[in-house]
């Protein structure tokens, strides 16, 4: 989401003139619609499974563990969920990022509450030029392999007490016992960065993140934009990007894509959907036949992940399958 | 030219898609080679129990067979055990009365975890918690008759 400008310039009247119009006005709407939307799923996957990601980096901590000390890699209850996610992921890009994940729903209100505040006391917002962006993007990957590293030779367990995630996890449960103050230290340094940009934590320093951008995503889950339809220098979807990168499904910083729909939203021209029929004649513009914004997509993949984290038995409140379903399934049988 | 385009389009997608194909295929790699080291390990661990049982006797008095019967969940389970040089040499069912083939199967591998052990008192299996119990009780009668001497 665009943060308005503060600073009274020549420019604003023409910008404001461009912000009232009928179509950017709709435009708006449906941005705000779609963020309570997201809002919606977000709290519904915290209140049926905050843990989705801190277990499905507890999988990936395991993997490494046991091949660190030569032991075979069974199908534990966090292996599953890893396997849930990664296949979630593939087959709907990264929705649970921008949608399930209780760090990322931190952040989207830490970094909502910001910057109504900011906009309120006319602080500007700290500029984040590209070769800095694409940096940081890069230190989750590092983050990544020192987890993997550290577990592979079995020195994670004096790192984990201080881990961030631990004590998130431990305020949702409820519990501090046991959790070393330097963690909360770590959640509270986090907590102030995520005030700093949009999904701060998700593109710069998530493990997890930087194991779902290296994932392929399908084609009908990518956002993807036909450029030569695009107007000259118009860039109205990397500037709305909270990830700063463009709609195209082939370029290699494509993983770093939350799903959030703030691009094909605010698209001036409707250019970038997911799934798009080539007309012909070859001359006609294509149409776009599915936006991957919309709410119907938002809630099939809400099901579908809801579904796949059932499976694993990773939600609360509802009753697992062993007791809902006639017959066992082959993962969770002991 | 459909070949650049092709390649512009899907490389991005084959790419990740070979990179995950290939972990993948390593750790499963790896956890088949792993399961297999600790199976060799387990059976020269096996060797090595069995020598030293040749080489001394067991802490049972009386070598024979012996048979024991306890409640299982589906009516009574009887199951033989054979006491050879003072160490229990083999465990066997005998009966398993109304026992569903699912439960037993579950348990198939608690005679062998007696053997290895040389108790009766091993984990009973969870998910068949009566049929398990069964069993063990019934090898534990098994050795009380052992121990009286019949």
């Amino acid at each position: 989401m665009m943060a308005a400008s503060n600073a009274p310039t020549a420019k604003s009247s023409v910008q404001g003139a461009r912000r009232r119009c009928p179509k950017a006005q709709r435009r708006k709407a449906r941005l705000r619609n779609r963020r309570i939307l997201r809002l919606g799923v977000q709290v519904l996957f915290f209140v049926l499974a905050p843990g989705l990601f801190s277990g499905a980096l507890s999988g990936v901590k395991y993997i490494a563990g046991n091949i660190g000390g030569l032991q075979p890699v069974e199908l534990t209850s966090f292996v599953l969920l890893l396997i849930a996610l990664v296949a979630s992921t593939v087959a709907l890009g990264r929705f649970f990022c921008g949608y399930a994940c209780a760090f990322g729903l931190l952040g989207d209100v830490v970094y909502g509450v910001s910057s109504k505040l900011r906009s309120l006391l006319r602080i500007p917002q700290l500029p984040f030029p590209a070769p800095l962006v694409r940096g940081l993007q890069l230190v989750k990957y590092a983050i990544l392999t020192a987890i993997c590293v550290l577990c592979f030779f079995g020195a994670y367990d004096a790192a984990a007490s201080c881990s961030p995630w631990t004590a998130f996890a431990s305020l949702i449960a409820g519990s501090t016992e046991g959790v070393r103050s330097a963690a909360f230290i770590l959640l509270g340094i986090v907590v102030c960065a995520m005030m700093l940009r949009e999904r701060f934590f998700c593109q710069f320093l998530c493990p997890m993140g930087a194991l779902f951008a290296l994932l392929p995503v399908l084609p009908f889950s990518s956002l993807d934009r036909d450029s030569r339809n695009c107007p000259r220098s118009c860039g109205q979807c990397r500037k709305r990007c909270p990830v700063s990168i463009w709609p195209e499904r082939g370029r290699f910083g494509a993983g770093e894509c939350i799903d959030c729909g703030a691009c094909a939203l605010g698209c001036p021209i409707d250019n970038i959907g997911v799934v798009r029929i080539e007309q012909r004649p070859a001359r006609r513009k294509p149409r776009l036949l599915l936006t991957g914004t919309g709410w119907g997509t938002v809630i099939v993949k809400a099901l579908l992940l809801l579904l796949a984290c059932w499976l694993v038995g990773a939600l609360r409140f509802v009753p697992s399958p062993a007791e809902l379903l006639p017959f066992g399934l082959p993962w969770m049988l002991s | 030219m459909r070949l650049r385009e092709i390649a512009e389009r899907y490389g991005n997608f084959a790419l990740k898609g070979v990179n995950l194909a290939l972990v993948v295929a390593a750790v499963v790699g790896f956890s088949t080679w792993a399961t297999a080291a600790n199976d060799a390990d387990a059976k020269t661990a096996e060797q090595i129990a069995a020598a030293k049982r040749a080489a001394s006797r067991g802490p049972y008095a009386n070598d024979g067979v012996y048979e024991g019967s306890a409640k299982g969940y589906g009516g009574t389970v009887t199951m033989r055990v054979t006491i050879a040089d003072g160490y229990i040499d083999k465990v066997e069912q005998v009966d398993v009365g109304h026992e569903d083939e699912a439960w037993l199967k579950m348990c198939q591998g608690i005679p062998d975890k007696i053997v290895k052990a040389q108790s009766p008192d091993v984990d009973t299996v969870s998910g068949a918690t009566f049929t398990s119990t069964g069993m063990i009780n019934a090898v534990k009668k098994a050795i009380a008759a052992e121990e009286k001497g019949q």
